[in-house]
């Protein structure tokens, strides 16, 4: 009997291991990523996963540009043109051949519906927030819109089209608000994007199928295929073992690379990122923020703590070549990066006169300086998915080390991580933070009193400069040049690096680009010649 | 009180089983201890670009990992980490578990009722549950705190195993004899009842330490056990799990050397069950 | 039969008692568990009560308690804070991935773990005996995490033989029943094996003793008597004696699916209940970690019981006490 048994186990595994060809060939192609993704209706929710997958279903009136100033802020995506009436008026012609994966045509009610929505703060808070000089949105026909605004400012052209994703007005204004998020439509929902929703796994994978007919050009990828796995282990096993064509986010660690070169039909492909790495110093006292922080309200201690680390290495060592020095918020890939001014260069010498000077000396050779009984010794916190950031958190404490400052690394579960970011419970938090393109969205972490600015900086001065910028019609480089200098001066955050995205994906596509702000968003451009698994 | 204690340790080496185990620890132990003199430290790390992530050979016996710090010395300071974390926290459960069993067992009645329904209801629970919950509290565990904490999840077998000897021992001529005679409870406890539940408590300690040990390195790989840079060998796996494919000593030998620690404890508890219950070969 | 109903009751009663512990003990662990549904924008203050009328954080502990046990007995646990869905539909979506599990590793166990103990009853003392031994105490000191990273790393990316990780290939929807069925069985294989090489050894050990045990049965002894062959007795006889032994053994394997597995779940990507469980500690979620609680204590008492039952109903010996 037992014999027998023997039998049959040996049948159903080899069964088991003839390989199994899945719907091979390059129109399918598979993206690992480290979330999970289940609704991608906009305004419900915008993780970055959620987003990418988003931005290829749900169209905007226009792509971003490459700018977040003046009139050449956006590319037709759903608008085909715009005037300008007047400084306050833009009007928008919608291209009448862009369809809903339904078949109804775009017209300028969807638009006037969609823009509604995001500005209302009970449906979508953070969106109306941004969209606050916006005031008024009409239909004059059937495919042209016109947007008013409050006032006269540069930004009106990219406040227009960043933001809003168009919805469907005759499928979602007959779904009360609460109840979007469980309904038939957020289930399987319908868009104007060159991919519309397939299906859902829901903690497995998420598809999309091309729209034979977009009006832009039919995509020669007719099926996109996100698969989620939250393990870090599997990303790169996935890859390895075929069952997955893209990784995204390769390195770190870099030592990835080399597994790589010895895949021929794997390549490369690298872009930059609005990213940037920095630890966030908290300069009110942990949990209790009316008062200083005892060690970092003291802005020549942080500036000591920044010089003191040796950020090209840290760089080189985690990222390799694909990164680039930081010294204020704004990515070199942001169209205002440019403007921003070198970091200060690495100097351990001079961090350690400067800590001397502000009274910190060692004054009971344990190896820690100390001023008035109290120790230079504080709290890191990391989000423990983060491999670059973990990686990161180590090497900042042992070169914090060598100067005589003891850092203590608190690995913690994202949602731990954010509770404690929060109401200001911590030291410094180790983050990173993509920034939309508009200069004046970093008001929102950097700002006085913003509810996002958790490490509480205050510079009054600054943000009239960013305000300024806001409201600049011509030339807002000088102020923002201003900002940049003015924060890199303070020190709010020791700004480390701003990392490129590096992705793996198979050999042959052509015409491959990858956008800044939302990575997918042109995939369905690409060309097949010679791809191949 | 130590003739017995004698003949088990020389039953044990008996055993072959016993004496692979009894060596091995032997030499682990040895290794925990003397190793950090000679070996580098485990949290240096050298230049980053240039000596992360070596081979194994000659200047680091074992490879470097992605920080450029010696695995060896690593491995050495983990294995010093688990072996005191395992040792006082079984330690730890049995004492507690001994105290209550015998508790139960000598009293009866209500008592009796009362403790081994909480322990059924507690070992309802399960042990991995209620750790995964309350270390997800806490920043920095404290050694004491980890070790309290696996021995306060641990005890229930234990207190059982002593409530069903201590009842079928208080059965026994000799002790309703000793109570005749006036002897005191404690009395009787300590002399007549303990040396007899000495032996299935002695087996739960010992394996038990094992089971510390895997409990531990896989709380610390789920990243709620040991927080870095303390070197532990939970620990060691989780960091090299972006790099295991790339550099595969980071993660085989922090986990061979758990294996072998654990494989060589239940070796000497094995034994030690075998000789103190040979019914049970 | 009034045993039985005795010790159903008994068994009610401890799930209730570790179930109430575990609420007050869940509660009383500080974390705030909306902190998850913050990330990028920060709620305002308004959201922030809103959100806490709606999870009936704002109650008093106590009436909370009577809300929970309101809601189980209805198999009703509330909506998960971190997934925004109904509990009951997010242990239901993983519940069967990890039965697979489960029963994949049960298996393996009950017809590898039982031919093993039973070849070491036979062999008893000699050699292969001790070689078993060791093997499967290695095995159960192997940290099922590392293990499983072993054999990925092998299978998977050196040979590409089996898949890395996951339970399915997203690509096969529409190919037939018997390459989907091939497809699954071939993600269930490492991860069975890793839970089964740890498991292992308890089975072998257990099913050893019972066998020894059963051919110190007076019948077995007279079959010897007789000139039957060992190997003849016990596949013949004592089989019968000691199959419930191991049976019982069945019944106290279920917890190990429910949080035990969630090593390997990582390690695989396997979504099932024991990283659904891990991460509803870590979040703080309350309505999600108390229905796995719920789950995690009726599969341990559930097993218990069943073994019992099992136990007694076979051999009534046991029946006894």
């Amino acid at each position: 009997m037992l014999r027998r048994c023997g039998r049959l186990l040996l049948l159903m595994t080899a069964c088991a291991t003839a390989p199994v060809m899945a719907q091979a060939g390059p129109r399918r192609l598979v993206i690992v990523i480290g979330q999970s993704v289940t609704n991608i209706v906009p305004t419900l929710n915008r993780t970055t996963a959620v987003a990418q997958v988003s931005d290829l279903v749900f169209l905007r009136l226009g792509r971003y540009g490459g700018t977040s100033f003046g009139d050449h802020a956006a590319l037709p995506e759903l608008a085909k043109s715009w005037t300008r009436r007047d400084s306050l008026t833009l009007a928008f012609d919608l291209d009448p051949r862009a369809r809903w994966h339904d078949g109804t045509p775009v017209t300028s009610r969807d638009v006037v519906f969609s823009f509604a929505r995001a500005r209302d703060p009970k449906v979508a808070a953070s969106l109306a927030a941004v969209l606050v000089d916006v005031a008024a949105v009409e239909a004059e026909s059937e495919n042209r819109v016109v947007i008013r605004f409050a006032r006269a400012y540069g930004e009106q052209l990219y406040d227009a089209t960043f933001y809003v994703q168009i919805l469907p007005a005759h499928l979602v204004a007959p779904i009360p608000p609460d109840s979007l998020m469980s309904s038939a439509f957020a289930r399987a929902p319908v868009g104007s994007g060159p991919y519309r929703w397939d299906k859902l796994e829901p903690t497995d994978y998420l598809q999309l199928r091309s729209v034979p007919g977009f009006f832009l050009g039919t995509p020669a990828i007719e099926q996109l295929v996100w698969r989620f796995t939250t393990f870090q282990e599997s990303r790169l096993n996935l890859l390895l073992s075929g069952e997955a064509d893209v990784q995204e986010d390769i390195i770190p660690p870099v030592a990835n690379l080399a597994r790589l070169a010895e895949r021929p039909s794997l390549r490369l492909a690298h872009f930059p990122s609005m990213a940037v790495n920095y630890l966030l110093f908290n300069e009110r006292s942990p949990g209790d923020t009316s008062r200083p922080h005892p060690i970092f309200a003291d802005a020549d201690v942080r500036r000591a703590l920044t010089i003191g680390l040796d950020r090209a290495t840290i760089s080189k060592a985690i990222f390799g070549k694909y990164a680039s020095p930081a010294s204020s918020p704004a990515a070199p890939a942001a169209w205002f990066g440019g403007l921003a001014p070198a970091p200060a260069p690495f100097d351990p010498k001079q961090a350690a006169r400067i800590l001397a000077t502000r009274g910190w000396k060692d004054s009971d050779g344990d190896g820690v300086l100390d001023k008035g009984g109290v120790p230079l010794a504080f709290s890191l916190i990391v989000p423990s998915s983060s491999v670059a950031r973990m990686q990161l958190a180590l090497i900042v404490q042992e070169q914090w080390r060598r100067l005589g400052v003891r850092a203590e690394v608190v690995p913690l579960e994202l949602a731990q991580f954010l509770a404690r970011r929060r109401p200001g419970n911590f030291d410094i938090a180790a983050e990173s933070y993509s920034s939309d393109p508009s200069p004046w969205s970093l008001l929102d972490r950097w700002g006085c009193g913003a509810e996002a600015n958790y490490g509480r900086y205050c510079n009054p001065t600054a943000d009239s400069l960013l305000r300024a910028a806001h409201l600049a019609r011509h030339d807002p480089a000088p102020p923002i040049r201003a900002w940049l200098r003015t924060v890199a001066q303070d020190f709010p955050a020791a700004f480390l690096f701003a990392p490129e995205k590096v992705f793996a994906m198979p050999a042959g596509y052509g015409n491959v680009t990858f956008s800044v702000e939302s990575a997918w968003q042109r995939v369905w451009t690409w060309t097949l010649d010679g791809a191949g698994r | 009180m130590t003739a017995p204690l004698v003949a088990l340790a020389q039953a044990v080496w008996k055993r072959p089983g016993g004496r692979a185990g009894t060596i091995a620890l032997a030499l682990l132990a040895l290794l925990a201890l003397c190793g950090p003199l000679v070996l580098p430290s485990p949290t240096a790390q050298g230049d980053l670009l240039h000596e992360a992530l070596l081979p194994p050979g000659v200047g680091h016996l074992l490879g470097t990992d992605q920080l450029s710090r010696d695995v060896l010395s690593r491995i050495v300071s983990g294995l010093r980490l688990s072996l005191i974390i395992g040792l006082a926290s079984a330690f730890l459960a049995v004492v507690l578990g001994a105290a209550v069993g015998l508790i139960a067992g000598a009293r009866a009645g209500l008592v009796d009722s009362v403790l081994m329904r909480m322990v059924d209801a507690l070992l309802a629970i399960p042990r991995l549950f209620v750790l995964l919950l309350v270390l997800a509290v806490w920043d920095r565990v404290p050694l004491p705190a980890l070790v309290l904490l696996l021995a306060l999840t641990g005890w229930y077998g234990t207190s059982r195993l002593v409530r069903a000897e201590t009842v079928r021992v208080r059965s026994e001529d000799f002790v309703r004899a000793a109570e005749a005679l006036g002897a005191g409870r404690l009395r009787i406890a300590l002399h007549h009842l303990l040396p007899n539940v000495a032996a299935p408590i002695i087996v739960a300690g010992t394996l038990g330490v094992g089971d510390v040990i895997l409990l531990e390195a896989g709380l610390t790989y789920l990243g709620l056990g040991i927080r870095p840079p303390t070197p532990s060998l939970g620990g060691m796996v989780l960091d090299s799990r972006s790099v295991f494919v790339t550099a595969p000593w980071t993660s085989i030998f922090p986990g061979l050397v758990i294996v072998l620690t654990v494989l060589s404890v239940n070796l000497v508890g094995d034994a030690l069950r075998e000789a103190l219950d040979p019914r049970s070969t | 039969m009034n045993w039985l109903a005795r010790r159903a009751l008994q068994a009610v009663g401890t799930a209730l008692i570790a179930l109430t512990l575990l609420f007050f003990l869940v509660r009383s662990v500080p974390g705030d568990p909306l902190a998850i549904l913050s990330e990028d924008r920060p709620l305002t203050s308004e959201q922030v009560r809103d959100l806490q009328r709606r999870y009936q954080l704002d109650q008093p502990l106590g009436s909370q308690f009577v809300a929970f046990v309101g809601g189980a007995l209805q198999g009703d646990f509330g909506t998960s804070i971190q997934y925004g869905r109904p509990v009951r539909q997010l242990v239901l979506e993983r519940l069967p991935r990890t039965l697979l599990l489960g029963a994949a590793v049960l298996l393996i166990n009950f017809t590898l773990g039982l031919w093993l103990g039973v070849q070491q009853a036979l062999h008893r003392g000699r050699p292969i005996d001790r070689v078993l031994t060791t093997l499967s105490l290695a095995g159960y000191a192997t940290p099922s995490f590392w293990l499983g990273l072993m054999l990925v790393m092998l299978f998977a990316v050196r040979l590409h033989w089996l898949p890395a990780a996951g339970s399915l290939d997203p690509g096969l929807e529409s190919a037939g029943v018997a390459s989907v069925l091939g497809d699954r069985l071939r993600h269930l294989i490492l991860p069975a094996l890793t839970l089964a090489a740890v498991s292992i050894a308890s089975s072998m050990r257990y099913q050893r003793a019972a066998m020894l045990d059963a051919l110190r049965q007076p019948y077995v002894i007279a079959a010897r008597a007789r000139g039957l062959t060992d190997r003849r007795v016990v596949w013949g006889h004592a089989w019968r004696s000691a199959l419930p032994s191991v049976l019982t053994l069945f019944g106290l394997w279920l917890p190990i699916l429910v949080v035990g597995a969630v090593f390997v779940e990582q390690v695989f990507a396997w979504q099932g209940l024991g990283s659904l469980t891990a991460g509803a500690a870590a979040a703080r979620d309350y309505p999600l970690l108390m229905g796995t609680a719920v789950l995690a204590t009726a599969a341990v008492v559930t097993g218990s019981f069943l073994s019992d039952v099992l136990h007694a109903l076979l051999d009534p010996r046991a029946r006894a006490e």
